[in-house]
């Protein structure tokens, strides 16, 4: 098994993304961020991806509808279910190949516990970079996907890492984002995301209850879900021109709307 | 339709494993765990399988985390993806013009304890009848309960959840699993902080999971340390067809 049958395995089975972190690379992390303090024999870590339907934002995006597109089909579908199948079936033909495969959710850390910052290792394992609001990119998505990773034994070959230069000269998310959480250097001040009331939703570890998943000692990786918050909207939209998955028509149809921390309405010229 | 077309499309639909058992093979069981006593017309029971990954085991055997396992370990592999499984072996079924009951693999010790309701009728056994999921597969010849009670499996060992189809199709029967996974082995005993004294299983701290009322508050051993010690003790004896460049312990 090498790193392209992995990969292949990985479209095959459904996902939009397949990178590989090789082990040359876990020497530049630190213990409690280092895939050997989960599992020792670790030698590689796949990462897979699948893709958030565009169309899976128009809801928040009209504001007309915030549960039954993107809820189900931003976050539950390709989150919970799609993506967390297909790592599982991937892991499988890992482990038919006479290798061991230990599954890990992106939003998935323990209370107290050494954990794997699951937009490193998709760095690192050549998906994209991280941009200025804090979201994960890649130059066929942007900002629109959802992430898990199988740490192996198995040595394979790492790909090369990208750094994208999509956030150069944009601000769009910083702009859009009407309470300043963005700072300039790309800081994001989540505790004032949590009291956002432009598309963001509840944590994963609080989605582990909706998606009818028992508790657990669970601290979620991404502290607020913001791909369909008035700041990933922006970062979509000023990225619609430079990703591959394009579309005939722009995203944007409207103004957009935006509401302050009181629930206040402030419009944006289109 | 045979039970051939079916394993082939369980495979397809992701079962790992897959077993017939005749009805025939059920005579004596209490009606209150019987087949027959959720579906009177059941030919064949079908048990379907999907394994528990090694790696998802592997953070409880180095104590790093335990989420890992409950997620692809427990819940969603029981929960999400088995369900799918055996809801589209249904769908093959139907399409077939038989009929196909899908069943949940409720631990039927801890749903025992739990009352539920009183039987409708005289002669009826009281709701929900469940079925002994782990003994099914044993009928079905997947493979054979062991010591500590969970079924062990020739590809998996203890590694797998298990779900159930009944049907009105007559299809032929697996042969029984001939193996003696124990045969004096008394690693699950040896590893188990209280002697495998069921009772105590809820004190457990190397790596049960209790679940929630929606599962009778049943206790999760797969990833506990007999589920371990067994299938450490079955790599070492040579005794699964399935093998890993590595061993899961080799350094005992």
């Amino acid at each position: 098994m090498n790193s392209n049958d992995v990969k292949a395995a990985a479209k095959g089975l459904g996902a939009d993304l397949c990178g590989i972190m090789s082990y040359d690379r876990f020497a530049s992390l630190p213990p409690d961020r280092n895939p050997l303090t989960i599992a020792a024999r670790t030698r590689s870590v796949i990462v897979i991806g699948h893709r958030i339907l565009r169309g899976a934002l128009r809801g928040v995006e009209e504001a007309t509808n915030f549960v039954s597109v993107y809820d189900h089909f931003g976050i539950a579908a390709p989150g919970w279910k799609f993506l967390t199948k297909n790592l599982a079936e991937l892991g499988a033909f890992v482990e038919d190949a006479g290798f061991e495969a230990v599954p890990l959710r992106a939003g998935h850390r323990e209370a107290d516990k050494n954990w794997v910052d699951y937009m490193e290792m998709a760095h690192l394992a050549g998906l994209g970079s991280v941009g200025k609001g804090g979201f994960f990119l890649t130059p066929e998505f942007g900002h629109r996907q959802r992430l898990a990773m199988l740490l192996t034994d198995a040595e394979l070959e790492g790909d090369p890492i990208i750094d994208l230069n999509f956030c150069q000269n944009c601000d769009a998310c910083i702009r859009a984002c009407p309470n300043g959480a963005i700072s300039a250097n790309g800081k994001v001040n989540f505790e004032i995301c949590r009291n956002c009331q432009n598309g963001v939703y509840p944590s994963r570890g609080a989605l582990a209850e909706i998606a009818g998943l028992q508790g657990s000692d669970e601290v979620p990786d991404d502290p607020i879900d913001r791909y369909a918050a008035v700041c990933g909207r922006a970062c979509m939209v000023a990225l619609e021109k430079h990703i591959d998955n394009t579309f005939g028509t722009s995203f944007r149809k409207r103004k957009v709307w935006r509401l302050d921390r009181d629930g206040k309405y402030i419009s944006e010229e289109k | 339709m045979n039970s051939n077309m079916i394993r082939a499309a369980a495979r397809s639909f992701g079962a790992d494993l897959c077993g017939f058992a005749p009805i025939e093979r059920f005579t004596g069981i209490d009606p209150k765990h019987h087949p027959q006593s959720i579906f009177p017309q059941t030919k064949t029971v079908i048990v379907l399988g999907r394994r528990i990954l090694r790696g998802a085991v592997r953070v409880v055997e180095e104590q790093s985390a335990v989420s890992p396992y409950i997620d692809f370990g427990l819940s969603m592999l029981e929960d999400q993806f088995l369900p799918k499984t055996a809801y589209d072996v249904v769908l093959l079924i139907e399409a077939n013009h038989f009929d196909g009951v899908p069943i949940f693999g409720y631990d039927v010790e801890a749903a025992d304890k739990v009352y539920m309701a009183d039987p409708v009728a005289d002669g009826k056994p009281a709701p929900n009848v469940y079925i002994d999921i782990a003994h099914a597969a044993e009928l079905a010849g997947l493979g054979k309960i062991g010591r500590h009670g969970m079924l062990i499996t020739p590809q998996f060992g203890t590694l797998q959840r298990l779900s159930l189809v009944l049907t009105d199709a007559e299809l032929t029967g697996d042969p029984l699993c001939k193996i003696d996974f124990c045969n004096g082995c008394s690693a699950c005993i040896d590893e188990c902080p209280f002697a495998l004294k069921r009772e105590r299983c809820a004190e457990c701290k190397t790596g049960s999971v209790p679940t929630n009322f929606g599962h009778f508050n049943a206790i999760d051993r797969n990833g506990a340390a007999c589920s371990r010690a067994c299938l450490n003790a079955l790599e070492k004896r040579d005794l699964l067809n399935r093998h890993f460049n590595r061993n899961f312990r080799d350094d005992k």
